[in-house]
């Protein structure tokens, strides 16, 4: 299921990391990031954002 | 490509460069700097007639592919020169005209910002970000007014008044261009002394032809990635990172120049031009244009646009060598301005390739070891 590693069993599903598990990071980018991973999985997330495409 | 089954992806971004000059003269800006001096034959500010008409054009490509959201981004040049009163008149009608929600954010030098401006985009739901590239010894080094004055402390003036509790509201966040002379913690943390709710680095406008300056950008952005990830408490979103982590763990990513989605970005110009990303023109002179206008033109023309289908068609864009990498998915061959190689076009891997390929291995094979660690711990 992971996009860069797909076919490798040894790669964890994020899918399958339980809220306790997750709560186990605290406040972390890792916890931040698992928690924007959820959101959008339940979105129609838009594909792109300009926030880097100027200086 | 259109006859092979591509199917366009509808623009979903819209960047209105509503002024095109200037009050900074940054050493590496791409409109000022480098190939493209386009610039030079813009108007000042876009006449408020064309920018209706823009507004009428998003409008109607809103409704042509029923989309609930957009977003607006207004940029110059220096988008706050258009004047507070020409911005709040442009705002007002994107708000009454485009029948969908409609996310307006200005990118802005900030030099200009000041109490009546930020209630301005207070009022209008305007969020702001700010190009700070660190301290003030950082931002001499290219982000100086055209008679060398450091614009360091217009820049934190402005800051400190975005981060007030009146102005909080509005804060997007800082736009930092990588300097490889700048020591990369320090300059991090010193971004975090204005509180950024995100941060964002960019690589340098660079091309095969045109070399980027400078080297060690994959250790630059490694030693951020670290004292960013390793805190306890994430102390800002550094999107670039956050984004690479999404794609790690099987998301697209929500910025050009990371992963294989399709870009859903375009530019209208001052002059009512319709136009690519706009850092194309650190290409050559003209790689951004299209040919078309808003006066004549729909924004649907521009999805037909070989560039736009290019940036649009993911791997098959890509060159040989990215379709061999073993983070392609991750890295999508980077900014596709950052492809270019007189002769050869943009099928060729970024000029920042052996950057991009350590940067994304190292965050991937980071955060897959606390993934395995966690889910090992049961």
């Amino acid at each position: 299921m992971n996009s860069s590693m797909q076919g490798d069993a040894a790669i964890p599903d994020p899918r399958d990391i339980s809220l306790a598990q997750a709560a186990k990071l605290g406040d972390s980018v890792l916890a931040h990031s698992l928690a924007l991973f959820r959101k959008r999985l339940g979105e129609n997330y838009p594909v792109q954002c300009a926030f880097d495409s100027s200086i | 490509m259109l006859k092979a089954g591509h199917q366009p992806a509808p623009f979903r971004q819209f960047i209105l460069k509503v002024h095109s000059r200037c009050n900074l003269s940054c050493s590496y800006c791409y409109v000022y700097e480098m190939a493209d001096q386009g610039w030079r034959t813009q108007p000042k500010r876009m006449r408020r007639e064309l920018a209706v008409t823009a507004v009428e054009r998003i409008a109607e490509h809103v409704k042509e592919h029923d989309l609930t959201s957009v977003d607006t981004i207004l940029h110059g040049g220096e988008p706050l020169l258009a004047g507070r009163d020409w911005l709040e008149d442009l705002v007002d009608t994107l708000r009454a005209r485009v029948p969908a929600q409609v996310n307006v954010t200005v990118q802005t030098n900030g030099t200009l910002l000041d109490g009546r401006m930020l209630q301005a985009f207070k009022k209008l739901g305007v969020r702001v970000g700010v190009s700070l590239d660190g301290d003030a010894e950082a931002t001499a080094r290219h982000r100086r007014y055209a008679d060398g004055r450091n614009s360091y402390g217009a820049v934190t003036d402005s800051l400190h008044l975005l981060d007030s509790a009146d102005f909080r509201d509005c804060y997007g966040g800082l736009l930092c261009t990588i300097s490889v002379g700048n020591d990369p913690v320090s300059t991090y943390e010193t971004l975090l002394k204005f509180n950024p709710p995100a941060v964002d680095f960019l690589l340098p406008h660079a091309n095969w032809d045109c070399p980027p300056p400078g080297r060690g950008y994959a250790a630059w952005l490694i030693a951020i990635f670290e004292r960013w990830y390793a805190a306890p408490v994430q102390e800002t979103n550094i999107r670039l990172f956050s984004e690479l982590i999404q794609l790690v763990l099987g998301h697209s990513s929500g910025v050009e120049g990371l992963g294989i989605a399709p870009s859903t970005l375009v530019v209208i110009d001052t002059d009512g031009a319709i136009k690519q990303l706009d850092s194309l023109s650190s290409a050559y002179s003209g790689a951004a244009d299209t040919g078309l206008h808003i006066a004549t033109n729909s924004l649907d023309e521009a999805l037909s646009h070989p560039t736009t289908v290019a940036r649009q068609i993911g791997t098959a864009a890509l060159s040989a060598e990215c379709l061999a990498c073993p983070v392609l998915k991750l890295c999508g061959g980077g900014l596709y301005p950052h492809r270019f190689r007189r002769g050869a076009g943009f099928r060729n891997p970024s000029v920042y390739c052996a950057d991009l390929l350590r940067v994304t291995a190292h965050v991937r094979d980071r955060v897959l070891a606390d993934l395995r660690s966690l889910t090992d711990g049961g």
